[in-house]
């Protein structure tokens, strides 16, 4: 494995107001490593990994992405924005726009290419998810698995280099989880970058390099998928895995 | 049974051609306006109503109307008198503009006409359609007013439908985006942006307009160096475009805040910036999604247009009731104000019906 790290962070510190949300968070990953981040609800998953693309601005210590340290510079807020790609956990398509035009939005607006070109790319990303077919629909008008597909395709149209979800499919009916994932695995497979949070043990037990379990803010276990579930280092983790597993 | 089905025979099924016989319009009939005693009497009572009226005010408005003739005394007094409407009909329609000049409104009509087509073609690049409206004031502005390529003339020639025309449309065209620029301000993260649109805002929705145009016409003049004059035109203009971009900012605030925020955060997660995010993805949702309330807007905003009568800017209704103080005429308002109500209802109609085709066709593409 490249031994280059994708992100870095450390000793990161974030409040909402007098709230701590994240404390003091020390993560390397490695580029083309699948991270999975886990654990209770309001532990700061989301928090944490919107810090990564500048969703939400930190207040102390530093991330590196790509090498690129973020600061309130808005040039480097773009250059990461450009080199990470995020999939939401309500797909956060644009409703107005076409599934074809979603994807080539992105390529348009922020690289600016022409629209024959942003067509050919968009739609050899829409087949790699297997949802070229319905390129000319609205949003509306897909199932939940599809449109998430198509939110993924749309990441990917910039091709970032590092790709960011969160909970993926925890909006989805079961049957169409397992069409979301076989996606995400390809993604994984093909040495992408990756920080997902997820329920979804199956997938982080195959496919997680390492598994970043979080809780009140804080990270408490880093551990590879056969530690994390044959013996968690920590009550908290057992509980939660106990909890999760039985549903 | 009360519809016959055509059924197709093909190996996949279709949908079925539904036809209506005779009976089943009876039936409808029936339904809808003989329902019950209560139904009954009132379908019978506005019937009546409607075949006693509406011959009555046909007869006033044509029947018995009087069209030709050169004095009152032609006039039928008991029916419409349409004499001094025909006879004033160029002066309503170009006012005191200098006769040789016309094909300057003329023009000016045909290209405020020319954007009805333009907004409601679906093949027309938007780029083009926006174009036009952005340009339109200006040509307006340099055919009728001048000045630049054609020569000046004074406000005081501009009156009649002409005048309310040319308020009508330059308002419309630059109040929103006026109120674009306002609504994003209200929402801006700069404190001393957010402050300043809000104080506006609120300070123009408070104030009635009448008290703005008095005071453009009046108190403006006050501050300004000495010597230096602003034509009145633009000050009322001025008044017209930053009311009603007030009341629209508003409109497209609501819009505006209706949009998830996690659509927005997808664009600024993909590198896009404020200004096109804003463009492409929150703008074009929040227009569509206040279309019926910006309709009513600029409706409205051309109606108050005839409050310019109180600066003595003869606009459509100045003209028309000016020929009723001629001494020949005088006390025939009535004729005068059935013209001015068809020509609002005309134009206001007309923008009302676009209203419905944008949402129509916004439903079609049903997102
Ligand atoms: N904008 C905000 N303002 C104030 N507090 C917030 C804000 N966003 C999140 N929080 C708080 O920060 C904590 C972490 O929230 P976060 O959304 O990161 O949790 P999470 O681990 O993603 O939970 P879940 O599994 O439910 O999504 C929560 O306690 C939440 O209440
Ligand atoms: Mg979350």
């Amino acid at each position: 494995m490249n031994t280059q790290l994708a992100v870095k962070l450390t000793g990161v510190d974030k409040w909402y107001g007098d709230f701590q949300a994240l404390k003091n968070i020390n993560l390397q990953v490695a580029k083309g490593e699948t991270v999975v981040i886990c654990g209770p609800s309001g532990s700061g998953k989301s928090t944490l990994i919107r810090t990564l693309n500048c969703l939400e601005g930190h207040d102390l210590g530093e991330i590196c992405i790509d090498g690129v340290r973020i600061s309130d510079n808005l040039k480097d807020v773009e250059k990461v924005r450009k080199s990470t790609g995020m999939v939401f956990q309500h797909f956060n398509l644009f409703p107005h726009m076409t599934v074809l035009d979603n994807c080539t939005f992105g390529l348009r607006h922020v690289r600016g290419l022409g629209v024959i070109e942003s067509q050919e790319i968009a739609r050899e990303l829409l087949r790699k998810v297997q949802i070229a077919d319905q390129e000319s629909k609205y949003p509306g008008q897909l199932s939940g698995g599809q449109q998430q597909r198509v939110a993924i395709a749309r990441a990917l149209t910039l091709s970032p280099d590092i790709m960011l979800f969160d909970e993926p499919t925890s909006a989805l009916d079961p049957e169409m989880i397992s069409e979301v994932l076989e996606v995400m695995r390809d993604l994984s497979k093909a040495g992408m970058t990756m920080i997902c949070v997820t329920h979804e043990m199956g997938f982080a037990k195959e496919f997680a390099d390492r598994i970043v379990f979080m809780e009140t803010g804080s990270i408490i276990e880093v551990s590879t998928p056969q530690e994390f579930f044959s013996a968690p280092k920590t009550e908290r983790a057992k509980l939660f895995l106990k909890q999760i597993l039985s549903h | 049974m009360i519809t016959q089905i055509t059924a197709v025979a093909s190996t996949q099924a279709k949908r079925p051609v539904v036809r209506k016989s005779a009976r089943d319009y009876l039936y409808i009939i029936r339904r809808n306006l003989f329902n019950s005693p209560v139904d009954t009497i009132v379908t019978l009572a506005i019937s009546a109503l409607l075949i006693t009226y509406i011959p009555l005010i046909l007869d006033w408005l044509y029947f018995s109307a009087v069209f030709s003739g050169a004095t009152r005394a032609a006039c039928n007094p008991s029916a419409a008198c349409w004499i001094p409407i025909i006879n004033f009909m160029d002066y309503y329609i170009y006012g005191p503009f200098p006769i040789d000049q016309r094909w300057r409104v003329d023009t000016s009509f045909v290209l405020g006409l020319l954007a009805f087509p333009l907004l409601f073609s679906q093949r027309m690049p938007q780029k083009i359609i926006l174009m036009y409206i952005f340009l339109l004031p200006l040509v307006l502005w340099a055919l009728l007013k001048g000045g630049v390529f054609l020569s000046d003339i004074s406000t005081t020639a501009l009156g009649g439908m002409t005048l309310t025309f040319f308020l009508g449309i330059i308002a419309m065209c630059l109040s929103l985006p006026v109120a674009i620029i306002l609504a994003l301000g209200r929402r801006s993260r700069l404190p001393i942006i957010r402050w300043v649109c809000s104080g506006y805002i609120e300070l123009v929705r408070a104030v009635p307009v009448l008290t703005f145009l008095f005071m453009a016409s009046l108190m403006l003049q006050l501050f300004l160096p000495g010597g230096v004059t602003i034509d009145v035109l633009f000050r009322i203009l001025f008044v017209l475009v930053f009311v009603s971009a007030a009341y629209k900012a508003e409109i497209i605030r609501g819009a505006i805040q209706a949009i998830p925020s996690g659509q927005i955060e997808a664009s600024y997660a993909m590198g896009c910036g404020y200004w096109k995010t804003m463009a492409y993805i929150v703008m074009p949702q929040a227009l569509r999604n206040s279309v019926p309330a910006l309709i009513t807007n600029f409706i409205g905003l051309f109606k108050e247009t005839t409050l310019v009568m109180i600066l003595g800017l003869l606009e459509v209704m100045g003209v028309v009731r000016a020929t009723f103080e001629n001494a020949e005429w005088i006390g025939m308002h009535v004729e005068g104000m059935v013209l001015v109500s068809f020509f609002f209802f005309a134009i206001c109609f007309s923008i009302a019906q676009y209203g419905a085709h944008l949402e129509r066709r916004i439903k079609r593409t049903k997102y």
